[in-house]
């Protein structure tokens, strides 16, 4: 299993603990977003972390309406 | 992950192709000082990351101006103009889904027949990291340079980690600094996924403060009091910038305060060193004088031993036949004595005095038979026959009386020598013993101390290979080197205080404004996407902030134990000893050895601490590999150098067991015997060390230098 694999599993297992009106299947799809950027930015040396906010900010728009 | 073949061609001290295989457990090299241990190490390390430790420099990329230390210099010094030479280390890697092949080489051609030692005599034909393996479906894939190094990174061995897999004894103090709590919370995090949960923190942050800055933009439409908001907004955004600029500066001085603790750290070595050089040289010169004043003794004794002792020695054993002797002449003695008082004239008995006849004689009577006799008649002529005959035996028996008072006042002479002689005959037993002792003792001594001059000596020649023979005159400008950034530590631990501080001010002031502008009454009541996505955001963040608070405090717990259950399992060998236990204080990150009864102020000595911290990294090590599910396979070039010789079997005993491999390169495990270091490895196998290496240096006789041999690894167990 990949490192992020592992870390979306991690982290996923304290959403049950949110008391927040918060969609988990969202919050799910946001952490994995957030993953994935994490790693390309760590891969990949000419992703910038600019770059990285711009990509995710654009994405959260799509997803969080 | 197991390394399991391993050919080294050309590749610093191994000349030609040196192949070997690698089991699973422990893989003990083991070689004596400059036989090729850390060169071993270097080409495990320089084919996995093309990369090179140098002492004082650390690792340090191979490039076009230092290729030829990769090079073997006896296939140098041998290379032709226009000769081509390969080094490459290949090396069999089995993980839990596939097999490697990870090929490091480089092959050079001589240009010219000028310094064979210079890279500009030199030309590089071509170079390149290769990994090569079969995918799913049979494919055989080969990865080169960038993307090969990319693969290992991400797929078989972390860079990242390897530090604290693949590491040097020298280097321990840089990986666990038992005094600097920082070294350990690096390690923690970069043994776990901490480090990845602190990026993502950080990239949340970032994306936060970006959705704040569009949400005020909408909100500054909808507000009442825009002056205000507008004045909040720009202060809100002025402390944004200012937080992000003093972090930078954080970070940097950060950057800066640790590059100064390696240099402080570095020159401490060095200093060490240098004063550890001196007081060697002192030791070898006191030594030396030692040996000399040794030599001379049993120079002297040897001289005795041809002279004096071989006298005496002849006597010995002779005391049973001169008491024999003794007793003989006593017999005579008396003999003597008494015949001398019972017959002083010493005439037979039947024979009358010639005094006695010649009073016969004169008065012409015998006074035996009472008759008178003339001159001339037969009595006369038979008395006087008889004084003749008695005068002649008196005279012979007088001679012969002469010689026995000479020959018993020899005996006399002889007989007064008795006691000395005697005497001196039963001290020369222990005058043997005496010597044999003192020459045993001198012999003992003289081995003694040759052993620890070769120690010595060893010792010296380390430390001139690691910093050169004119490494004392260096000693006054390290030493203000040293001062120097002792100072530079202050100023900049001064500076960070300061910025930290503004940090804490200006955190808590954005705070407060953030408050303040959210109190701001809107115009009318709407919920903006901005402050959906940021309850997203901030959930998240939340969830990563307890998710690597918990995880750190659970990987402290269980460092500590496990640190603690390797140390038990080490020191309990030896149970007269003070041992101990491993705690590790969960705000400052400082490991300290405490006493089993808590007793924190104990002062550790060094084999102490340079155990606490192998436990740490192995537990460490341990822990990460069962935390990710990964198996790493370990190397440790010298790590016991300061540990007894039962303290470091054990460790490597634990090593054996608890990874499943490991590469153990070591000079510990020899024993100085007939002049000779060797290899006890009887010990080794009542341990079950069962894949053992001897590195050796062959080629030379003598004089050896690193053009004239070479290293050779031969199984031996």
């Amino acid at each position: 299993m990949e490192i992020e694999e592992r870390i979306i599993l991690e982290i996923e297992k304290s959403f049950e603990e949110i008391q927040e009106e918060i969609d988990k299947e969202l919050l799910k799809k946001v952490n994995k977003l957030f993953i994935y950027k994490s790693v390309k930015l760590t891969e990949d040396k000419e992703f910038s972390n600019r770059d990285a906010i711009n990509q995710i900010e654009n994405k959260l728009y799509d997803i969080i309406k | 992950m197991i390394i399991s073949k391993a050919r080294i061609k050309n590749f610093q001290s191994y000349y030609e192709i040196t192949d070997f295989n690698l089991e699973k457990g422990l893989n003990l090299f083991l070689g004596p000082i400059g036989a090729g241990k850390s060169k071993l190490f270097n080409a495990f390390y320089w084919c996995f990351y093309d990369e090179m430790y140098k002492t004082d420099y650390g690792w340090l990329p191979v490039d076009s101006r230092n290729f030829l230390s990769i090079f073997n210099k006896k296939a140098l010094l041998e290379a032709d103009v226009n000769d081509i030479i390969e080094s490459c280390v290949e090396l069999t890697v089995i993980t839990e889904d596939k097999t490697y092949s990870i090929k490091n080489q480089i092959t050079i051609k001589r240009i010219n027949s000028e310094d064979y030692t210079s890279e500009k005599n030199w030309k590089i034909l071509n170079n390149g990291l290769i990994v090569s393996f079969d995918n799913e479906d049979g494919n055989r894939i080969n990865l080169e340079n960038l993307e090969a190094k990319n693969y290992i990174d991400k797929k078989i061995l972390p860079k990242q980690i390897s530090k604290y897999i693949w590491f040097q004894g020298e280097t321990l103090n840089e990986l666990i600094d038992i005094k600097n709590g920082t070294t350990f919370k690096n390690a923690i995090n970069y043994i776990s996924y901490i480090e990845y949960y602190e990026n993502n923190i950080k990239l949340i942050n970032d994306v936060i403060r970006r959705i704040e800055k569009e949400l005020r933009k909408k909100q500054r439409k909808n507000t009442l009091n825009e002056n205000e908001f507008n004045r909040l907004s720009h202060e809100i955004e002025r402390l944004e910038r200012e937080i992000e600029s003093n972090q930078y500066q954080i970070d940097n001085k950060k950057i800066e305060l640790t590059k100064i603790k390696k240099t402080i750290s570095d020159i401490d070595k060095r200093l060490n060193d240098i004063n550890e050089y001196i007081d060697l040289k002192h030791k070898k010169e006191k030594l030396e004088s030692e040996l000399k004043h040794v030599f001379e003794k049993i120079e002297e004794l040897d001289k005795n031993k041809s002279n004096e002792f071989s006298k005496k020695w002849i006597l010995y054993g002779t005391n049973k036949l001169l008491e024999k002797g003794y007793k003989k002449l006593n017999k005579f003695q008396k003999w003597y004595e008494e015949n001398q008082n019972n017959n002083p004239t010493g005439l037979p008995y039947d024979i009358p005095s010639p005094a006695y006849l010649k009073e016969m004689l004169d008065k012409k009577e015998c006074f035996v038979c009472g008759n008178k006799f003339n001159e001339g008649s037969e009595h006369y002529r038979i008395i006087k026959e008889r004084l003749d005959y008695a005068t002649g035996k008196l005279e012979e028996i007088k001679n012969k009386n002469k010689e026995l008072l000479s020959l018993n006042n020899k005996v006399t002479a002889l007989l007064s020598t008795k006691n000395i002689l005697l005497n001196t005959i039963n001290n020369i037993e222990e005058y043997i013993k005496t010597f044999f002792q003192k020459y045993k003792e001198l012999n003992e001594r003289k081995k003694r101390l040759i052993e620890e001059l070769k120690n010595i000596k060893d010792e010296i020649t380390a430390l001139q290979e690691k910093h050169g023979n004119k490494m004392t005159d260096s000693f006054t400008n390290e030493k203000s080197k040293y001062n120097y950034n002792l100072d530079e530590k202050e100023r900049i631990n001064s500076i960070l205080k300061n910025l930290n501080n503004e940090q804490f001010r200006l955190e808590n002031e954005l705070m407060h404004k953030k408050k303040d502008l959210n109190n701001i009454p809107q115009n009318t009541s709407k919920e903006y996407q901005e402050e959906k996505i940021l309850k997203y955001l901030l959930a998240l963040k939340n969830i990563y902030e307890k998710t690597r608070d918990e995880e750190f405090k659970k990987l402290i717990d269980k460092v500590e134990k496990k640190a603690n259950d390797i140390l038990y399992k080490i020191t309990r060998a030896n149970p007269n000893v003070i041992t101990g236990k491993i705690v590790i204080d969960r705000d400052t990150f400082k490991i300290k050895l405490v006493d089993l009864d808590d007793n924190d102020n104990r002062d550790p000595n060094t084999g102490h601490t340079v155990l606490t911290k192998m436990c740490i990294i192995n537990a460490m090590v341990l822990i990460s590999n069962e935390y990710k599910n990964k198996s790493y396979s370990f190397i440790t070039d010298a790590p016991t150098s300061d540990l007894d010789d039962g303290t470091t079997k054990l460790y490597y005993k634990i090593i054996n067991d608890e990874f499943e491999q490991s590469i153990v390169l070591t000079k510990d495990l020899f024993v100085y015997k007939n002049n000779k270091n060797e290899i006890d490895i009887d010990s080794l196998k009542q341990f079950n060390f069962n894949n053992v290496f001897l590195i050796k240096k062959e080629g030379a006789n003598e004089n050896l230098t690193e053009s004239n041999s070479y290293s050779k690894i031969e199984k031996i167990i």
